[in-house]
């Protein structure tokens, strides 16, 4: 399990939130489609913005493995070396 | 000069079933966010420009004609609006004031075949070259934001459109610069005419942006000053005269468009106007008013220039000059039919006479439409004796 670091955290949780288009709280094992309204086109935004953010390359079979933000953030964390 | 002595009938029902009316129209425009405010504003000949925001950066134009008070996610709410391209809000606003009231109400109907047509110049710069700018300047070509690549397609607006109220009849998006409003109209009475279409949203829109400010300036000629450029999006809904179900405001009798291949846009446009007025069944003397593009442009010269040698000299001074709203380029010819509509609203004399829209687009196509202004006060499929069908 990658150690948590609460900055990049915060910030993951702003990516998603604007890229899956959700404005109001959710916790950090809220499923992106079945729980906050998720399409898989999102779900790529989510995954670009990602990339872009970090200048990083996340592998498109990560894709599945991104299911919420605790989720998201240990490939991105892997993608990115953290 | 003869037509103030003519006096044509000014109802639907003097029409044949199948001419395209327009029974509703909305603008989002320099003048504000409703019809009503672009109406008051070409009535009052208001100035907008003003200075652009900082936030635009350098602009090769001291001055702009901004939508005032444009704000996506105040008008459109959070939801689908974080990447939303300024084209598509302002066709989405302009929407909700033409098929709903100030509180959100439906009061136009639509049907399973309501079509949507749009014309457009080039979609929304800004977000297209942004995101060429992403891919060319970022770590790797492909760290761009997809988010946004949905709104750089070109029929986006129009599709948005439909999708936010339902409509499912045919959608178009007809990408014809400063004639794609005459564009956008021939194509709906086309297709409503073949029977694909019972009735249809239709307009132009354009965005304001640096990059729409920069690519305009890189066409001025030399010693030319950059334009005034404007933005906004005009919308109406068209129906046929025997089946409306709201008052007519004017009839389309006659849309023509051409292209200028002999570099020769006055020739053109008095060739377009002749044949236009001949489809219309009416003479250049029966013209009450006439708006030309007003484009900054040679060929916007040479229009003003051709309906000036064809047409009543007080036709061209019915309505303000299009300049008073800056160069809206594709929102252009919509915006001229719904001035002289605002204006025909302040005058009862209106009623029955012809009205002239005439486009040129620096590629050279140039187009004209020919319009009857009907009395609203009269229902549709009323007789002009005043009984309701």
């Amino acid at each position: 399990m990658t150690t948590v670091a609460p900055e990049r955290l915060t910030r993951i949780r702003e990516i998603i939130a604007e890229n899956i288009d959700v404005h109001s709280e959710f916790s950090d094992t809220a499923l992106f489609v079945d729980e906050l309204g998720a399409d898989s086109l999102k779900l790529i935004d989510v995954l670009s913005a990602l990339e872009m953010e970090y200048s990083i390359v996340i592998d498109m079979n990560e894709l599945p493995k991104m299911v919420n933000v605790e989720t998201t953030y240990q490939v991105t964390a892997a993608a990115a070396g953290w | 000069m003869t037509s103030s002595l003519k006096s044509p009938a000014a109802t639907p029902a003097a029409l044949p079933p199948e001419t395209l009316v327009i029974t509703g129209w909305s603008a989002v425009s320099p003048h504000g966010l409703t019809g009503r405010a672009f109406a008051a504003g070409v009535r009052s000949g208001a100035k907008t420009s003003v200075q652009p925001d900082e936030a635009y950066g350098p602009l090769p134009s001291p001055e702009v004609c901004l939508v005032p008070g444009f704000d996506i996610k105040g008008l459109l709410g959070p939801v689908g609006t974080a990447k939303m391209d300024r084209l598509t809000a302002l066709t989405l606003v302009a929407s909700d004031g033409l098929l709903q009231d100030a509180e959100g109400n439906r009061v136009v109907e639509t049907d399973g075949r309501t079509g949507v047509v749009l014309g457009i110049s080039m979609g929304s710069l800004e977000n297209v070259t942004n995101f060429l700018k992403q891919s060319y300047t970022n770590a790797l070509p492909f760290h761009v934001d997809a988010g946004r690549i949905p709104f750089g397609s070109l029929n986006h607006a129009a599709g948005a459109t439909a999708i936010r109220h339902g409509l499912t009849g045919p959608n178009t998006t007809v990408a014809g610069g400063r004639v794609s409003g005459l564009l956008a109209l021939n194509y709906a009475r086309r297709l409503m005419g073949q029977g694909r279409a019972t009735k249809y949203l239709v307009g132009s829109a354009e965005e304001f942006s640096a990059a729409h400010a920069w690519i305009e300036h890189t066409a001025v000629l030399p010693g030319d000053p950059s334009p005034l450029l404007g933005e906004g999006c005009g919308l109406f809904v068209v129906e046929h005269a025997g089946t409306a179900q709201r008052p007519a405001l004017a009839a389309v009798l006659a849309v023509e468009t051409r292209v200028d291949i002999d570099d020769d846009p006055g020739t053109a446009v008095t060739a377009c106007v002749r044949r236009a007025l001949a489809k219309a069944g009416v003479t250049a003397d029966e013209v009450w008013a006439a708006v030309p593009s007003a484009a900054p442009t040679a060929a916007g010269r040479a229009e003003h220039e051709a309906l000036t040698a064809l047409l009543p000299a007080e036709a061209l001074t019915k309505v303000p000059s299009m300049e008073l709203l800056g160069d809206t380029s594709a929102a252009a010819a919509t915006f001229q039919i719904q001035a002289v509509l605002s204006v025909a609203e302040g005058e009862p004399a209106a009623a029955g006479r012809i009205a002239l829209v005439t486009a040129v687009d620096r590629d050279g196509a140039v187009g004209c439409a020919v319009l009857r202004l009907l009395d609203p006060n009269l229902a549709p499929n009323s007789d002009p004796n005043g009984a309701t069908a």
